[in-house]
């Protein structure tokens, strides 16, 4: 039994090695500075910060690149549950249930605790992820070496399934977008034959539709246009903030649910498409059941605030874990991050813990310096993050608009580029208005070149017998629970019709 | 509302139509040996038969009131300054250089979309001018173009 545990001792040794280099300290530093930026801002989420950041991290060594990348992406939960907690403002999506009872708290004179245990629950939470992920990631990339193309595909249709089921409103909806990104992935050179597809002679089209215009015209540009077609107004509840740290009472009724929203954020957040937003929204479920006094929740209860931060916080961690040792990411953010290594010339998957051990090690150990830049960082720093808030709107989105174009120009250089940034915010736009939501394109687009080889080869092994899929264990898993999991909504609506129908007798 | 829906998977069942008929141009290939147009040409008959399923849903559906009718106006012309303003960023950027193009572009964001004085606008343009060129081209030294006048 020493043999391994003394090997992932050495391995995170040479991770801290990398990770406490000075220059790698200071792209930690300004990852997790920006991630609270963007969480502290109502429209900027993590996903678009990341695709605003990919192209100047080409002048960047890649271990900083996933240091700074990451960094913002659990930089953003912090940050997102200061405002949720003060101003009532999710600053992005996982944060929302924060405002539940963190809101409430504030308003009763508890602001400091509830900050204060949204802080340490992240950070408990952050640091025994990193254990879960320092054991899980290697077991599942020596699990996936295994993996042939018919796994590969199947798991991509899971995924998306998954990401399908999950999504707001029609499911058919999010089907068709899955259905839009895929047809999306497949514009540019074919990776078979060279052949081009939906070009029209463009010679920016020729590399295909970029990610990072796509991201930041669906998640930024369209969120100015919502914006700015109405009036915006944005009310600030004064508070003031003092005590954060909680006393013996908060702590006692909190630890419960640290422990399990770090459990479930990180194995919810493991499965492809459950993003860091749905665990929160389970842990706080479950803290109500499990609660002696479930009609408290959503007056300020502080059970209510510490279980789902720990969950998103450790979702953020367990969305990693297929994105290192599988190569596969599970949703717009590990997408970008999962980019940003292909951009340096990894090969993000079951090899790259062995063939770039000071990447993944460097990761993992920044992971845990940046969770305790953040608690030593964020708490003092609160009434600076409300100040941001303050900032006039149309300061804010004039400087959005700007760096949505930077970041989207500097990727080639090209102005198309931008064009092409426009339209998807048009498109973003619209898909708001129609209720399309935007996630399950964004990892189609991604997945989608990936299953096309995949699927390719799959049918060419097998000579053209789709049998393949069906006939291997694991692939047939995949499958069988992603047509599950896409027929179980009409399988309960006829349930819930049957007793209906019952009660109505 | 509704006739709203009904044109948008009107456009997804003609978009899916001529993704098909496109993919078809590619080539589909034998089964055992896809061509290039067999992916597309699967995720767009998906997308074909999803559509016709939208568009048998929305039609089956009552045309309801959503919620209170709106109360501020629809300032649509901010769509439209905002995009054309973006697009003309981008194809004079290489001429004009970006410290001009992006203190234009922030003086007609700040006057025109959410209007503000003269001096506001004015003083948020060449702040954030002078911002966005310490961080880009000092700080990560980015390539992006001077223009004819060498700034």
């Amino acid at each position: 039994m020493e043999g391994p545990f003394m090997d992932i001792f050495k391995d995170l040794l040479l991770g801290f090695g990398v990770a406490i280099q000075p220059i790698n300290l200071l792209y930690c530093f300004f990852g997790v500075l920006i991630g609270t930026l963007v969480g502290v801002l109502p429209g900027v989420g993590p996903a678009a910060a990341l695709s605003l950041l990919l192209p100047v991290t080409f002048y960047v060594p890649p271990v900083s690149t996933i240091i700074l990348l990451a960094g913002i992406t659990y930089g953003a939960m912090y940050g997102g549950s200061t405002t949720s907690i003060l101003v009532n403002i999710p600053g992005e999506a996982a944060s929302v249930v924060t405002c539940l009872d963190g809101y409430q708290m504030a308003r009763n004179g508890r602001a400091g605790p509830a900050l204060g245990i949204s802080a340490f629950g992240s950070f408990i939470a952050g640091t025994i992820t990193i254990f879960l992920l320092i054991f899980l990631a290697p077991t599942l990339a020596g699990f996936a070496l295994r993996f042939g193309p018919p796994e590969y595909f199947t798991l991509m249709v899971l995924g998306l399934s998954i990401m399908v089921y999950l999504a707001r409103g029609s499911m058919i909806n999010a089907l068709i977008m899955v259905c839009f990104g895929l047809i999306l992935g497949t514009v540019g050179l074919d990776q078979m034959t060279g052949v081009p597809r939906f070009v029209y002679k463009s010679i920016t089209l020729m590399d295909g539709v970029g990610l990072i215009q796509v991201v930041i015209g669906l998640f930024g540009i369209s969120e100015v246009l919502i914006n700015v077609e109405a009036t915006f107004k944005r009310e600030i509840f004064k508070t003031k903030v003092k005590g954060l740290f909680p006393n013996l009472e908060d702590w006692r009724r909190s630890i419960g649910p640290i422990g399990r929203g770090t459990v479930l954020g990180f194995f919810l957040g493991i499965i492809p498409g459950m993003s860091v937003v749905i665990p929160t929204f389970v842990s706080y479920v479950v803290e109500k059941k499990l609660s002696k006094h479930p009609e408290k929740f959503g007056t300020g209860v502080i059970e209510g605030v510490a279980g789902p931060e720990a969950a998103n916080n450790a979702a953020s961690t367990g969305t990693l874990v297929p994105m290192l040792s599988l190569g596969i990411p599970t949703g717009a953010a590990t997408a970008l991050l999962l980019g940003a290594l292909m951009i340096h010339g990894l090969r993000p998957g079951p090899l790259l813990i062995q063939e770039a051990p000071q990447v993944f090690w460097g990761l993992v150990a920044s992971l845990y310096i940046g969770n305790a830049m953040l608690l030593v960082l964020n708490l003092p720093l609160i009434g600076l993050w409300v100040k941001i808030l303050k900032i006039p709107y149309h300061f804010l989105f004039s400087l959005i608009l700007l760096l949505c174009i930077i970041g989207s120009y500097i990727t080639n250089n090209n102005p198309y580029d931008v064009i092409i940034m426009a339209v998807f915010g048009l498109v973003g736009y619209l898909m708001k208005k129609f209720n399309y939501e935007a996630a399950p394109l964004v990892l189609a687009l991604v997945l989608g070149p990936m299953m096309e080889k995949a699927l390719q080869r799959s049918l060419m092994i097998s000579e053209g017998g789709f049998d393949i899929f069906f006939t291997r264990p694991i692939s047939a898993s995949f499958l069988i629970m992603a047509l599950l999991i896409l027929l179980s909504p009409l399988l309960l609506r006829k349930k819930r019709l049957r007793e209906n129908l019952r009660e109505g007798d | 509302m509704k006739r709203l829906h009904l044109y948008c998977n009107l456009f997804w069942f003609f978009f899916s139509l001529f993704i098909c008929i496109e993919a078809y141009r590619y080539k589909l290939g034998a089964i055992n040996k896809p061509g290039p147009g067999f992916f597309p040409f699967c995720a767009g008959f998906i997308l074909l038969i999803l559509s016709l399923a939208a568009l048998y849903q929305s039609s089956k559906k009552k045309n309801n009131i959503e919620g209170t009718p709106r109360q501020e106006p629809f300032r649509w012309w901010n769509i439209v300054i905002i995009l054309g303003s973006i697009a003309l960023y981008a194809f004079s950027l290489e001429t004009v250089g970006f410290l001009i193009n992006t203190f234009v572009f922030m003086c007609l964001l700040l006057k025109v979309v959410e209007p503000q004085t003269w001096k506001t606008a004015i003083i948020g343009g060449l702040i954030t001018t002078f911002a966005a060129n310490l961080v880009f081209n000092v700080i990560f030294r980015t390539q992006i173009p001077r223009g004819i006048l060498g700034f």
